[in-house]
């Protein structure tokens, strides 16, 4: 299949999806159970939508909210797995929407917004307590000399295997799904967490890091560390696999046999 | 109406406007009041989706690598626009970057001897991308989030969009900032301010950013009276994945990867025999759509996309999994390809805006060649210093963002210090500002009932035109068509109605204001791609197809009058580098 | 809106039954009633054993024990007791001694598996899982007389 290279441009690039050539598309239905802050109250719309063979749940809301309902607010950003905005219950289990094949998931899918945090409008939540328990862990290198450290001549030296022990757990997105999967979290508001924890661990096993004795400190309480239990719900949802019950135990190791 | 005073406004939470926040921070040593303003939450920013690497001389004595090679490498790489005094405070300043995000807690992939890692990557010819896996960009923006929070004289406000500047007498005085979380409007005065917004490639339909790039930094200071330089240049990346868009990082080639057409071919050996996948983007860009063209590309059976592949099959499933660990991820999850045994289809994708707000060599905003704009700094990809020229080389970005956060930061935080609160005045006149723009978002927004425009069908209307006439090749007659579309777009915007009457997170609300900056963008794209008739790095016209330094060695300059951009001309800056032919 | 201690308490408690993802969650779901139970078992036992001191409150005791309901309860104190004991063991030998758990990490950023969960803890786990419902079945047995213990 040739084209002249003379001609408009637009014939020589086809670039916009116009037309649909063997689409395999599907009705799917979604319920979607939105927070009504005026009523104080959660309200159900449903929704059918068409959707492709790679749309995901989050390009199903999109063409929602574009063609059918202009009122449905939904966080959303990057659309890539990444930023974390859009972090919901989908099917009960909370996933990132961007990352989530829609048309696996069968022929109706339940979203409702991330469980246990305070909804504000629809499907958006009020993460600011996650950010402030997260903030109270110091999650900075803590050096001893800070004025060396802030006027860098000369990087800090790090083996790849000293990168290795902490890295993956700096993958987190901070996107709240381990949250609202974790159970203790669900039953007791001031527990730290799964997600900060995690963090918590992942600056203390930094070999660039002397402040690992403040951050035990901080966490070594019924509300830190020892509130977790080893559900692992946090590990089996996380998005990026960044399994933060994996770190939880390594901290609480650390903790108990008192060094890094 | 809530008036809150700060003497440091930073109006954007990505790299630059982070790194910025950290600089005045030290500078200040916790004497001034700092605010960090975000439309999202700040953590969400769209640095966090930069892949490949920084770059920076780090280890000259073991690679061989100068400044002057670096610079060199730049400015050939932007097409010789970039200012070139700018380019060489630039690169002396990069290494020291990457060792103060080193400092913060970056995890930067290291040799077996414990230094940084560097590895190549497209324009540069010695190695010295340093990366973090392949999310460097997530990683750093992480840690300086991350190292934000120590700070305790530094807030930062999520959800709260700029709506405006506010400016007396040509001085910048403050910004008017929408609460999405409570749906009210809010002044925000300050002494000094730096606009670290990001760029706007959302314009376009087919993008690697996310759905919060649209330009508002740029459209608010262009609205303003500040000109917007260069911004018929925007980079088009040459792997995003077909059809959602997203990056593949650039990486891919630096570590190796091929790019074959249809025939089975490494077709880059005819247009950049030296350097083959790992030329500048604007060149590998152009080379994959004439090799689609041509018909020697494939065409994606549902979205009707033209495409080529990249190959990462020879490169072993090891090497994938340790450096690009997140492209396997995305391949899989998103097409449904595992590059490990197949190849991922890609295509030229809207990415980076080399254009923006125009500063002079450290980052201070200025109306023309000569006059500065009290009290204002711009850093990142909002602002055109210009390194980049007429084209970016990868990695410079995040370098750019980092340098330029750094220098605006100290310099905007040591100017706060000096100045005076009879600065943060809400005079009358700046108070009839306010309840002019508080009308324009809440009753003109929410008015017209009848014969209403649907704000998300012009947003289509702009994504299908800039996509098809405004992309890596350009002519005349498809960019007047462009121009008269566009307009009648802008006359359409000003009859649309928000549908959500509600005020928290009104989503509709927010995205009609961005259309608006968006529609504003891509006129002023448009302008000046249809003034500029020669071909320079990224902007390709058809009709003009030869780079012309006797008529064109100058940077364009947009401002705003009601019936379109007009249009001034400086010179570029050149010191050392006289403009050769460009060939890799 | 002050809460009261009780809506505080049962909102804690639900806070246990959100739904259940993976096998794990299950066991702490179970290691936190059987933990209650036996809570609530213990001080019962010993209240009821100090009456073995007075013959008549025992032997109305002995006729109160008789009845269905309280050898169900038994049945389920059998599996309590197995399930909390190897639960408890299997949560010592991962928490503590961090047996399972990777003793270097990958040095890839392409995880397939979550390690923490993907391991031989999953072993540990069906086994505490197997063995407290054969105990329990056997300890029922036994009850019934079916089985005799030397």
């Amino acid at each position: 299949m040739s084209e002249k290279t003379s001609g408009a441009v637009s014939k020589l690039q086809l670039s916009t999806p116009e037309i649909s050539l063997k689409t395999v598309s599907k009705l799917i239905t979604l319920k979607v159970k939105r927070y009504d802050p005026d009523a104080g109250r959660y309200k159900l719309s449903i929704y059918r939508v068409s959707v492709s063979r790679f749309d995901t749940v989050l390009d199903a809301l999109l063409k929602v909210v574009r063609d059918q309902d202009h009122t449905l607010s939904v966080r959303y950003s990057c659309r890539m797995g990444i930023c974390g905005s859009c972090a919901m219950m989908i099917n009960g289990v909370p996933r990132l929407a961007c990352m989530t094949n829609a048309i696996s998931l069968g022929d109706v899918i339940e979203i409702e917004p991330l469980k246990n945090f305070p909804p504000v409008k629809d499907l958006f939540v009020d993460m600011d307590q996650m950010f402030r328990k997260h903030r109270s862990v110091k999650p900075w290198l803590i050096r001893g000399d800070e004025e060396e450290q802030f006027t860098a001549k000369k990087e800090y030296l790090q083996k790849p295997e000293e990168v290795d022990t902490y890295r993956l757990f700096s993958t987190c997105i901070k996107c709240g799904a381990c949250m609202a999967a974790c159970p203790t979290v669900a039953s007791n508001p001031d527990f730290l967490g799964p997600m900060v924890l995690a963090q918590a661990y992942r600056w203390s096993a930094d070999s660039r890091d002397e402040g690992a004795h403040i951050r035990f400190d901080i966490v070594d309480n019924p509300n830190g560390v020892f509130g977790c239990h080893f559900a692992g719900a946090c590990s089996a949802v996380c998005p990026k696999n960044s399994d933060p019950a994996l770190a939880i135990q390594l901290l609480r190791k650390s903790i108990l046999r008192g060094k890094r | 109406m809530e008036i809150l005073r700060y003497d440091l406004v930073i109006l954007g939470s990505g790299l630059a406007g982070l790194r910025a926040g950290i600089q005045a921070a030290l500078t200040s040593k916790g004497k001034i009041r700092i605010a960090v303003l975000s439309k999202i939450h700040a953590m969400r920013s769209h640095s966090v989706a930069a892949e490949g690497g920084i770059a920076g001389v780090l280890y000259p004595e073991v690679t061989g690598d100068s400044f002057d090679v670096h610079a060199y490498d730049t400015i050939k790489g932007s097409d010789f626009l970039a200012d070139q005094d700018a380019v060489e405070l630039f690169v002396k300043l990069a290494p020291e970057e990457l060792r103060f995000l080193d400092h913060l807690g970056v995890p930067w992939s290291r040799t077996p001897d414990g230094r940084i890692a560097q590895r190549v990557f497209g324009g540069m010819s010695i190695p010295r991308t340093a990366f973090a896996a392949d999310k460097t960009g997530f990683f750093i923006m992480s840690t300086l989030y991350d190292n934000i929070l120590r700070f305790d004289n530094v807030d930062i406000y999520h959800d709260h969009m700029a709506t405006s500047f506010l400016m007396e007498n040509g001085v910048f005085k403050g910004f008017t900032v929408l609460d999405l979380k409570e749906g009210t409007l809010k002044v925000f005065l300050a002494k000094a301010a730096i606009i670290a917004s990001g760029g706007a490639a959302r314009i376009y339909g087919f993008t690697t950013v996310s759905y919060a790039v649209t330009g508002d930094g740029a459209a608010m200071a262009y609205r303003a009276g500040i000109p917007v330089k260069d911004m018929e240049f925007m980079q088009f990346h040459p792997t995003g994945v077909v059809p959602a868009g997203v990056l593949i990082t650039e990486a891919a080639r630096g570590e190796g990867g091929y790019l074959i057409n249809k025939d089975g071919e490494r077709f880059m050996a005819r247009y950049a025999p030296q350097r083959m996948e790992v030329a500048p983007r604007d060149i590998v860009a152009r080379a994959i759509i004439r090799e689609i063209m041509e018909g020697r590309g494939f065409i994606h059976e549902e979205s009707g996309l033209g495409y080529v592949h990249l190959d990462l099959r020879h490169l072993g499933e090891e090497k994938i999994n340790t450096r690009l660990p997140f492209i396997r991820e995305l391949a899989k999850k998103l097409v449904n390809v595992d590059p490990v045994y197949e190849p991922i289809p890609v295509r030229p994708t809207a990415h980076y805006t080399m254009g923006g707000i125009h500063t002079d060599t450290y980052g201070h905003v200025m109306f023309d060649a000569k006059n500065y704009v009290p009290n204002l700094w711009a850093a990142g990809e909002a602002a055109a210093v210009s390194i980049h020229g007429a084209n970016r080389l990868g990695s410079n970005s995040l370098a750019e963002c980092s340098v330029y956060g750094r220098l605006t930061g100290e310099a905007a935080a040591k100017y706060a210090l000096e100045a005076s609160s009879s600065m943060l005045e809400l005079s009358s006149s700046l108070e009839e500002a306010v309840k002019r723009e508080e009308k324009r978002i809440f009753d003109e927004l929410f008015k017209t009932e009848t014969n209403a425009e649907d704000p998300y069908q012009i947003r289509g209307e702009l994504w299908r035109t800039m996509d098809t006439y405004v992309y890596v090749f350009r002519d005349e007659k498809g960019l007047m068509e462009a121009g008269r579309i566009i307009r009648d777009l802008k006359n359409k915007y000003k009859r649309i109605r928000v549908d959500d009457r509600s005020r928290k997170y009104n989503m509709n609300l927010r995205e009609a204001i961005e259309l608006g900056n968006m529609l504003d963008v891509a006129e002023i794209v448009i302008v000046s791609a249809l003034a500029r008739t020669e071909s320079r790095g990224a902007h390709y016209r058809l009709d003009y197809p030869k780079r012309d330094d006797v008529n064109w060695l100058k940077h364009t300059l947009a401002y705003y009058t009601p019936e379109g951009p007009r249009l001034d001309y400086i010179p570029v800056r050149i010191t050392r580098w006289k403009p050769e032919e460009r060939k890799y | 809106m002050a809460e009261s201690s009780l809506q505080i308490l049962i909102k804690r408690v639900s806070g246990w039954f959100v739904p259940i993802i993976n096998i794990e969650r299950l066991a702490y779901l179970l290691h936190r009633l059987t933990g209650l139970y036996l809570a609530i078992y213990l001080p019962l036992h010993i209240i009821s054993t100090h009456n073995s001191l007075n013959p008549i409150a025992w032997a109305q005791e002995m006729i109160l024990y008789g009845s269905p309901l309280v050898k169900i309860g038994e049945v389920i104190l059998i599996f309590a007791i197995f399930f909390h004991g190897f639960n408890g063991i299997r949560l010592l030998l991962v928490e503590y001694f961090n047996v399972c758990l990777p003793k270097k990490m990958p040095s890839s950023l392409y995880i397939e598996k979550r390690l923490s969960l993907d391991n031989c803890q999953k072993t540990l786990l069906y086994l505490t899982f197997v063995l407290s419902i054969i105990l329990t079945i056997l300890g029922t047995l036994y009850l019934l007389g079916l089985l005799v213990l030397w």
